[in-house]
């Protein structure tokens, strides 16, 4: 049988719901961005930063990590309750997701302890937004090679970085970068050269170059270092460690273990938000939702839908899982959130016949345009943090256990 | 009706534990691939020694109440025995007789639960369900056979045809018309001796199934096992159970095919690498899990919500489990074939054999097109 919530914490679950009916910030004239990937300019970055900071401050955000450091020090469970309560109210995201879900639990996980006491509280309140230099120009699904530089300079202990990082969200707006450079380009492997470190954003020699997208928004970045001096204790881990710490990093930014601050960093849109607009709708003269083809599909999302809410509850039983598959289930998350919301806004496009051809600004587009821009935004999904096709190459190798497509 | 924020669960007792390891391990033992070939080259398609240890192991009235003779568990338990027979391509009547034992259970009719659970329980009678007809619908209740009342009791017409097991079976419940609703008759050796039941070819060889006349059957007052709104119940109950139980068959199915390919795709080199290494292998092979773990989900929740009830939740989320079950066993039946090459096209080769059950599966009790009509209506 499920375990039944105790009457502690359907106490705390009701408090937050009441909370968050009050404290949630009236809707800004401008749209808001439906992802942290979608910040794309500063009244939006600004609404949401106070927002991150008021439900810190509230005691709701960071509530499973460790006190000491910022952090709540309370069981998992709590943090859970506010995740669901704040996407069933659909409150705003928390903006500073980059530190809440990645670079923090990484800091928690591989950081010194004075690493910890620096950085984890200011992600908590957003007072320090974090980006991540991954991603260059030449390399992005094959990581491993990337080429930007670090190389240390003893005279002064720092490490001078040159090189292009490329696609950084929220670069415009993040105080620090959790960055993967190459400080040994004559080590062994490729792996084996890289370091990871803690890079502060505003020094000398840091240019943030803003990239428009598809949706005709910023949000994204170039970054490009040019003789930029940092500190050498920014390096986390030891030189040549990097590799290993990205792979953590890469853990937590796919949703494959626990262990994140929690938020919501994303406003879900479910089916049956499309199924209230299909509602009104009108197809050659004709209730849209009359028509069979698409009765089917929207069906089709309805069973998908379901099916990836019940993943997590099976999950709790070990006799339901295929035991060769058990260990690997975390590898689904990241393909199957993304291709989810990819299905789901093209049926959404879909189903509106030529109304659809309207994009966000039109005061004739269907639901504001909304599914237009999501649309859109769905390749940011499928794209960001490794794309569907080596999310499936990883399935293949680690969870069916095929030989290497590389 | 939201149902994106529906509240779903899924449960699973402690006996659901072991009898996974129980049943894996017999499965995996009894049920070897060339074992199921062999079986598909008999009769009567299953092993009778292998029928009484089902039996034993109280396989056979898994979720038929203690008092008549059965192990008194539920839904959960039957999707997992059948998922793992799915997976191990196990051959026997237990789908057929699993069906007839639930439209009893499902019904008023104390006598006839008393006649036949404990021996279906016990092994020693084989039953089944005689409801499709040549007339090609899946609909519920949809029956041309009619029952017309005589002085001892009922005179049947009409075809029956997709009798599953029928061959192998001492009871048969089938429907007919009785006075314009449907109705469900008991139909023992006495009877089906008197009726000549062809055997039919399948596509999936290893299924055994069989059609046959009704016409000038005659039947004692004793033989109605139920009509009017008793009928319709159990109709709804049996109809419903099986869309989840071939749900679970499927997802197993599917596994079995997806290890196949896996295992073949690792050995088999072409161009100089194995061909595993090939995306255009691996991703639907990807693909193939991402939707059997879709129908894990679903059938372990319509499992744990089933009352066999229609119009609700449990239709809806057995009709889901079985929609999504035809995708995934489809593609990964599919894929076992075509990623086996020239070698996949033969008879020897076992890709075949999990494509055909997923078939087979997949047109029993209503295919995907057909539940997600009803899904529709019932959800839009
Ligand atoms: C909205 C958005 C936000 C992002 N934010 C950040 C960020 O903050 N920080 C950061 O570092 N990066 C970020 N990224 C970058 C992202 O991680 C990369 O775009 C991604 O890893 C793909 O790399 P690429 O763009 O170089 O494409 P490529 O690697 O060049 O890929 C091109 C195509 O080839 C395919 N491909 C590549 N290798 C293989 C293979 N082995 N097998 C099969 N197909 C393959 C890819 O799937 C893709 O379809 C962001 C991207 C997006 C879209």
């Amino acid at each position: 049988m499920p375990k039944a919530e105790s009457a502690e914490l359907q106490q705390f679950r009701s408090e937050v719901a009441n909370w968050l009916q009050e404290n949630r910030p009236p809707l800004p004239d401008f749209p808001l961005p439906q992802s942290f990937t979608e910040v794309g300019n500063n009244d939006q970055f600004e609404y949401l930063r106070d927002w991150q900071q008021k439900v810190y401050e509230a005691g709701y955000l960071g509530m499973a990590w460790p006190a000491e450091y910022g952090g709540g020090g309370k069981p998992q469970e709590y943090q859970d309750i506010v995740n669901q309560e704040m996407v069933k109210a659909r409150t705003p995201l928390m903006v500073n997701a980059v530190g809440l879900s990645w670079a923090g639990p990484t800091i928690l996980t591989h950081g010194t302890e004075e690493q910890k006491k620096k950085y984890i509280r200011p992600i908590l309140s957003a007072e320090e937004i974090w980006c991540q230099g991954f991603s260059e120009p030449d390399h992005g699904s094959d990581l491993g090679n990337v080429q930007t530089k670090a190389v240390k300079d003893e005279s002064t202990d720092e490490y001078v970085l040159n090189g292009r990082k490329i696609w950084t969200t929220l670069g415009e707006q993040a105080k620090h970068m959790i960055l993967l450079a190459r400080t040994n380009p004559d080590a062994p492997n490729k792996y084996a050269g890289l370091s990871f470190f803690l890079a502060p954003m505003n020094v000398d020699g840091v240019e943030v170059l803003p990239i428009k997208k598809i949706t005709h928004e910023y949000g994204f970045n170039e970054t490009v270092f040019t003789n930029a001096r940092i500190q050498a204790d920014s390096l986390m881990g030891k030189e040549g460690e990097g590799w290993f710490i990205a792979m953590t990093v890469l853990t937590f930014e796919r949703g494959v273990t626990g262990g994140q601050a929690g938020g919501n960093l994303m406003e879900i849109k479910n089916v049956n938000d499309v199924y209230e607009v299909a509602k009104g709708l009108f197809r050659d003269g004709r209730p849209a939702l009359d028509d069979p083809s698409l009765r089917s599909q929207l069906i089709d999302l309805f069973i998908t839908e379901r099916a990836h809410r019940l993943h997590n509850k099976r999950m709790d039983h070990a006799p339901l899982l295929v035991p060769e598959r058990a260990a690997g289930m975390g590898l689904f998350n990241k393909l199957v959130m993304s291709e989810d919301r990819h299905k789901l806004a093209e049926f959404a496009v879909r189903m509106q016949g030529n109304a659809a051809a309207l994009y966000a600004d039109d005061t004739d587009a269907v639901a504001g345009g909304l599914w237009q821009h999501a649309r859109l935004a769905a390749f940011a999904g499928s794209i960001g943090g490794g794309t569907t096709e080596v999310q499936r190459n990883i399935i293949a190798e680690r969870v069916l256990g095929l030989p290497k497509s590389r | 009706m939201n149902f994106s924020e529906a509240p779903l669960r899924i449960d699973c007792s402690e006996e659901l534990g072991m009898l996974t390891d129980a049943a894996t391990s017999y499965l995996r033992d009894n049920s070897s691939v060339e074992r199921a070939r062999e079986l598909a080259e008999t009769e009567t398609g299953f092993d009778s020694e292998q029928w009484q240890a089902l039996a034993e192991m109280g396989w056979l009235g898994l979720a038929t109440p203690e008092e008549f003779g059965g192990s008194g568990l539920g839904y959960p338990e039957l999707a997992k025995v059948t998922e793992l027979m799915g997976r191990y391509l196990f051959s026997s009547p237990f789908f057929a007789t699993t069906l007839a034992s639930q439209a009893l259970i499902a019904s008023n009719n104390e006598d006839a639960k008393m006649q036949w659970l404990p021996e279906i329980s016990s092994g020693a009678a084989i039953a089944t369900l005689a409801l499709m007809e040549p007339h090609n619908s899946w609909e519920i209740g949809d029956v041309r056979a009619t029952a017309e009342a005589t002085a001892t009791g009922f005179k049947l017409t009409g075809e029956k045809q997709f009798v599953i097991d029928g061959q192998n079976a001492h009871l048969v419940i089938a429907s007919a018309l009785f006075n314009g609703n449907p109705a469900l008759f008991l139909l023992d050796a006495d009877h089906l001796g008197q009726i000549e039941q062809r055997a039919e070819s399948l596509t999936h060889h290893a299924r055994r199934s069989t059609r046959f006349t009704l016409d000038g059957l005659e039947l004692p007052k004793s033989a109605k096992l139920a009509d009017g709104a008793d009928a319709q119940k159990i109709l709804g109950h049996v109809s419903s159970l099986a869309w989840l139980l071939l749900a679970a068959d499927s997802a197993g199915t599917a596994n079995g095919a997806i290890d196949l390919t896996a295992e073949y795709t690792r050995v088999r080199k072409q161009f100089g690498k194995y061909i595993g290494s090939y995306q255009a292998i691996s991703h639907p092979l990807v693909e193939s899990a991402i939707l059997v773990e879709d129908t894990l989900s679903l059938v372990y929740h319509a499992a744990s919500i089933f009352d066999g009830s229609l119009k609700g939740e449990s239709e809806i989320a057995a009709r889901m489990a079985k929609t999504r079950s035809e995708e995934a066993v489809n593609l990964a039946g599919a894929r076992a074939i075509q990623s086996h090459g020239g070698m996949g096209f033969t008879w020897e080769c076992h890709a075949h054999l999990y494509f055909k059950r997923g078939q087979w599966n997949s047109l029993s009790f209503g295919d995907a097109i057909h539940q997600r009509r009803h899904l529709a209506d019932l959800m839009l």
